[in-house]
């Protein structure tokens, strides 16, 4: 891993985007690294372009706000287009081709059917953020998988963690084929 | 700071908060036990944590009518014997002014968090603004010094809130936490230490509202403590006797509690400097702007641009000092802020090279690239 | 101020600030004789005013803790410091400007948290201190600096308003009912919770003096032919009548 990371988590409000940043915030916390998290508030985290910003760094984050993401997971058409400029060059990023066409840049892309997945298993749209975590997780190795379901554990609404561990797990499985199929 | 060791409120170890969790959790670690507050945008979660934490260390919380009501039962528990606070933002902190007033006047310590929003007025109540800095100093009545401080981290809010209840005991003073929307809402990775230092109450003998030491800081008896306490926000005398016909009696009282403040500057102002060492260029920054700030002068570094940054941690009383000695070896001072350029006009009163000002008011954060530009057009 | 009752105010006190034949001086005494039946420690109480004439009742001339505050805000302030310090016993005395118009919302919402508080409100129906401006219980037609050509709007019945607010113990009586205002004083703080007595309290320098009642005794006579007992209204008296008495927790 680089000294510092810069991911950005989008989509539209509803999806889960600013759990999924505070989630990926308190499992970097315990695999040791610093952690900021800035997350779109008010309005817009009802919007059709919420965000969540989560820089991790194995130095000390001068600037808690995302510059150029390193990493982009993304879950809406809008919310890539309007982050697709802030994109680091060779970056990586993680769409869900259910909401996502992406266009041809110079970037690392990995399609992951979370929406699907997460209809097919829980017949709600609604763990296809966690889905998309447990792809990060396995995708690049800066969280540890321990870390990352210790982490929903301890943060997620009690009462879908055991969903959510799953959503995980499925992530972790979907990335394991992409990443058999590049 | 401070001169009891204590445990803080959570075991040491690395945590992952919001700011305004933060501000909950250092109050608690000062030994905050008394929270009156009103809801308001973006500083309710802090109410929202001492609500839920408070009983845990037998502490009181009440949410009150209005804001007016908060810092009136602040203060009224404060001079029950508590270590008490409120938080609010920018109509709340209107709100409080006379109150903060009362405490300035009646030397009752406590610590009023603003959480600054985009103003004036409702302005844009989720946007992050720093616009309540004059009103700190100002914002009441007549003749007064307050104790400012400006966080610029998660961890800051932590510290710098702890900071507050000491600097508050120990000089019997309202304390400004001026927090910003930013900072508030941003979680980070901090670091709770196994032990805090924290300052206590002084209630021991002698007249509780005056001395002509020049320390200038009263012991504080609290009420049940059987001293038949006699407190008035009219001018009194060293006993609490109403004076207000007396020339002599308001002019020792408002000059020591100006005294008291001035005389200690020391203990109260801190700065930090970074890359100042052989800097041409300086920026002076406070707050959430002085993130960005630290990122650019990084950034000009690299590129052999001799830049550097003077961060205020302490903003009233202001650092006039300071900021005079550097500015004598600048060639170009710059400062950036989320207001109409509140404390550059401090800093134009002593500034020994040009200064150059930039202020944004569209309730978003000034960008390191704004900072970077600046500097450079300056030295072109 | 009466020997018996010398204990009770500060050594240092010679005077009370009040004019002739202000009914706050005798409230004054009122208070004190309840506290002295009681028994009560004045260093286990405390007593929060605010700003006005009434507000100087226990400031500075009560020998006990005292927190002389805001002009309205007396109740935030002795919420504040009751539940810090629930040993505490806490008295609020304040005028009917402070209490019930500029503070009116503290005092309804202390009564509807029912905070161990006794609230004394000495209502003179007008703004004494600054000068004879109309307060939220100056009477409908009456004259004040400020309603030249008569009130043009009803006061407040004090005693209903924080009846509706939920406190535990509602009373009126006036000044001139000395015997009847300590007795209830005392029920007042021998309740727990919320608990309010409204003390009518003439002010002959800046309501009588605007309404033609220019002598304090004629004020005091004034008063007590105004005031009915509750007990023997009949529901057909005028706005201009005083009912007086219990009228929750009795
Ligand atoms: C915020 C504020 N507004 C106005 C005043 C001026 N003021 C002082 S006392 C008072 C009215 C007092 O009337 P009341 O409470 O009925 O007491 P009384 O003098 O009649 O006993 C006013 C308006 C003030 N001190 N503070
Ligand atoms: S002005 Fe009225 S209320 Fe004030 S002291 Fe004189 S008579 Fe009493
Ligand atoms: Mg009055």
């Amino acid at each position: 891993m680089r000294e510092i990371t810069q991911i950005r988590l989008a989509g539209f409000g509803g999806q889960g985007i600013v759990l999924a940043g505070m989630l990926l915030g308190f499992a970097g916390v315990r695999e040791g690294l610093e952690v900021a998290n800035a997350n779109s508030y008010g309005a817009q985290a009802r919007g059709s372009a919420c965000k969540a910003e989560v820089i991790l760094g194995r130095k000390s984050i001068v600037f808690p706000h995302v510059l150029t993401s390193d990493i982009l997971i993304v879950l809406s058409q809008e919310a890539y287009k309007l982050f697709l400029p802030d994109m680091a060059d060779g970056g990586t990023i993680l769409f869900d081709p259910y909401h996502v066409t992406p266009g041809k840049t110079p970037h690392t892309f990995h399609g992951i059917p979370a929406t699907q997945t997460a209809l097919k298993t829980f017949r709600t749209p609604q763990p296809a953020n966690i889905v998309m975590l447990g792809a990060f997780t396995e995708l690049t190795g800066i969280i540890s998988e321990a870390n990352m379901t210790a982490a929903i554990r301890e943060n997620a609404p009690p009462r879908f963690v055991d969903a959510n561990l799953k959503a995980l797990a499925l992530g972790i499985d979907l990335a394991k084929k992409t990443k058999g199929a590049s | 700071m401070g001169d009891r060791r204590v445990k803080p409120s959570l075991p040491e170890g690395r945590y992952f908060f919001s700011g305004n969790e933060a501000v909950a959790e250092g109050a608690l670690s000062a030994g905050c036990r008394f929270y009156g507050g009103y809801p308001i945008t973006p500083s309710s979660e802090i109410m929202e944590r001492m609500a839920a934490r408070l009983p845990e260390f037998d502490g009181v919380f009440i949410q009150m009518e209005d804001e007016i009501a908060s810092i009136a039962s602040v203060i009224g528990a404060s001079w029950a014997g508590a270590k008490a606070m409120t938080a609010t933002s920018g109509p709340g902190f209107s709100l409080m002014q006379e109150g903060i007033g009362y405490a300035a006047f009646t030397e009752a310590p406590c610590v009023v968090v603003d959480i600054q929003r985009a103003g004036p007025s409702t302005g844009q109540a989720t946007k992050v603004g720093s616009g309540d800095l004059m009103q700190a100093k100002w914002g009441s009545h007549g003749d007064y010094l307050p104790i400012a401080l400006s966080p610029w981290s998660v961890q800051e809010m932590f510290d710098l809130t702890i900071r507050a209840f000491n600097l508050a005991e120990r000089f019997r003073t309202p304390v400004f936490l001026m927090g910003e929307e930013a900072t508030a809402h941003l979680r980070e990775s901090i670091r709770v230490p196994g032990e805090i230092a924290v300052s206590e109450r002084n209630r021991g003998e002698g007249p509780p509202f005056g001395t002509d030491e020049p320390d200038g800081v009263p012991p504080m008896p609290v009420f049940g403590d059987g001293r038949k306490l006699l407190v008035t926000g009219s001018t009194h005398d060293q006993e609490g006797f109403r004076k207000t016909d007396d020339p002599e009696t308001h002019r020792r009282l408002v000059e020591r509690l100006h005294k008291k403040i001035l005389n200690h500057q020391d203990e109260i102002i801190q700065t930090e400097a970074y890359h100042l060492k052989g800097a041409e260029v300086g920026i002076i920054a406070y707050g959430f702007t002085a993130r960005s700030a630290l990122f650019a002068v990084q950034r000009l570094r690299k590129a052999g641009v001799a830049a550097g940054l003077l961060r205020l941690q302490t903003l009233w009383p202001f650092p006039y000092d300071v900021v005079e000695s550097l500015t004598r070896s600048l060639k170009h001072c710059l400062t950036f802020e989320m207001n109409m350029g509140q404390i550059s006009g401090e800093i134009q009163k002593v500034c020994r090279c040009p200064l150059h000002v930039t202020t944004q008011v569209n309730g978003t954060i000034i960008s390191p690239a704004t900072m970077e530009t600046k500097v450079r057009e300056v030295l072109s | 101020m009466t020997r018996a009752l010398r204990g009770y105010i500060r050594p240092e006190i010679e005077h009370t600030p009040f004019c002739p034949g202000c009914g706050h001086g005798s409230l004054m005494g009122t208070i004190l004789r309840a506290i002295d039946d009681l028994n009560w420690d004045m260093d286990e109480m405390l007593f929060v005013s605010g700003i006005g004439c009434a507000g100087w009742i226990p400031s500075p001339h009560f020998n006990a803790d005292t927190l002389h505050t805001l002009h309205g805000r007396a109740i935030a302030f002795a919420t504040g410091a009751k539940l810090f310090n629930p040993a505490l016993k806490v008295m609020v005395i304040g005028g009917d400007g402070d209490l019930t118009s500029i503070g009116g919302n503290h005092l309804i919402h202390a009564a509807r948290r029912d905070i161990d508080l006794t609230v004394v409100c000495a209502n003179n129906m007008i703004y004494g201190m600054t000068g004879g401006q109309a307060a939220s219980t100056t009477p409908l037609g009456c004259t004040s600096a400020t309603t030249p050509a008569g009130n043009p709007y009803r006061p407040f019945d004090l005693c209903k308003l924080l009846e509706g607010a939920g406190a535990r113990y509602v009373a009126r009586f006036a000044v001139t009912q000395p015997v009847e205002l300590r007795e209830s004083i005392k029920k007042a703080l021998t309740i727990e919770g919320f608990t309010f007595v409204e003390a009518v309290s003439p002010c002959p320098t800046q309501f009588g003096r605007r309404n033609k009642i220019d002598q304090a005794a004629d004020m005091i006579r004034t008063l007590q032919a105004h005031c009915v007992p509750r007990e023997r209204a009949t529901g057909k008296e005028g706005p201009d009548m005083i009912i007086t008495g219990e009228f929750v927790g009795a």
